[in-house]
């Protein structure tokens, strides 16, 4: 049998065809939910991905640092403020993540 | 390569999640809730008061800073209540801001009437000579675009605001509605407010629940 035609090794192709930044189950989350909204304050995430503050601030720097998002950083009176926003990018890269999230599964 | 140990997401809680935050962004600008339904009371209390009761000027007054109240109610109950996780901006549609630019035309078209009429039979002199309950009739005309530009997005919120500021003017004027085409119009408008904000505010109720149970899913997964 070909090496094209053989379905375990498409299957491992699908496997490493998954970005591995995007697959991490809490940077998922916080992608999902930026992807559906125009920005989301840090309290929102934190409670929606049910994360903990150093956790979702380690996710978010990665996120920003590979261009995914954009972080905003204010002040609301003396309290720090953080929005975070989704770019074209990063909309992109997660579009692109499912569906080759939805081929592994197809495949699998 | 990717981690073994990292299971595959699920589409279908990913598309809930998806779902479940689009929802509650609404409630930044496209949905009311009992903000509505305060508006629809409010309304109604006006209304009823001014046709009811004979008001002096100093009454007059405290009834037309119902708009205000209601703005102010309107901006606590988003911030501390609806979105009290964090705030979340609402991705609005090309429609969305079609419709909410056609609004604000409209109602700026009406205020620029209104002010022009003014300023037609009294001249720029005669427009600042008069009482202040009659400019301030004036004022609430040529501030009510800006309102709606600014805070009115949802259909609901929209009829509720638009009627506390037109009551407001008239019975700060000396003048009230009365219970003609008019009036009735004005009691159906604040019962639809009602009607839509008590729908939007238990879609809310089940909205919570459903971001708890994913919460404790994604902290099922974590652990």
């Amino acid at each position: 049998m070909s090496e094209q035609h053989n379905p375990n090794r498409q299957l491992i192709d699908n496997v490493l065809a998954l970005d591995r930044l995007i697959h991490e189950p809490a940077r998922l989350a916080i992608l999902t939910v930026l992807s559906s909204v125009d920005w989301a304050e840090f309290s929102f995430l934190e409670d929606i991905c049910a994360l903990s503050k150093g956790n979702l601030s380690s996710h978010l720097s990665k996120l920003e640092a590979a261009g995914l998002l954009e972080i905003e950083k204010s002040f609301r009176g003396k309290r720090p403020l953080t929005r975070a926003r989704l770019t074209d990018a990063g909309q992109q890269a997660l579009q692109q993540y499912r569906i080759q999230l939805a081929k592994l599964l197809q495949s699998s | 390569m990717t981690s073994t140990t990292t299971p595959l997401p699920n589409l279908g809680d990913l598309d809930q999640l998806q779902q479940l935050t689009e929802r509650y962004a609404r409630y930044r600008n496209s949905a009311g809730g009992l903000s509505s339904v305060l508006g629809g009371l409010l309304s109604l209390v006006m209304f009823f008061t001014a046709l009811l009761v004979p008001l002096a000027t100093v009454e007059r007054s405290v009834l037309a800073l119902a708009p205000l109240l209601w703005l102010l109610s309107k901006e606590a109950l988003r911030r501390f209540y609806y979105q009290r996780s964090g705030a979340v901006g609402e991705k609005l549609s090309a429609s969305q801001h079609r419709q909410h630019l056609w609004l604000t035309l409209f109602v700026a078209a009406v205020s620029i009437a209104i002010v022009a009429a003014g300023l037609w039979k009294f001249g720029v002199g005669g427009l600042l000579a008069l009482p202040w309950p009659k400019q301030s009739y004036f004022l609430i005309a040529a501030l009510m675009p800006l309102i709606v530009w600014r805070w009115l997005w949802s259909s609901s919120d929209f009829i509720a605001g638009v009627c506390l500021m037109c009551q407001a003017a008239v019975i700060i004027a000396g003048s009230n509605y009365r219970l003609d085409f008019l009036g009735v119009y004005l009691i159906a408008m604040a019962l639809l407010c009602m009607f839509y904000g008590v729908r939007e505010h238990r879609d809310y109720l089940n909205l919570r629940s459903e971001l708890h149970q994913v919460r404790q899913r994604l902290q099922g997964n974590a652990a």
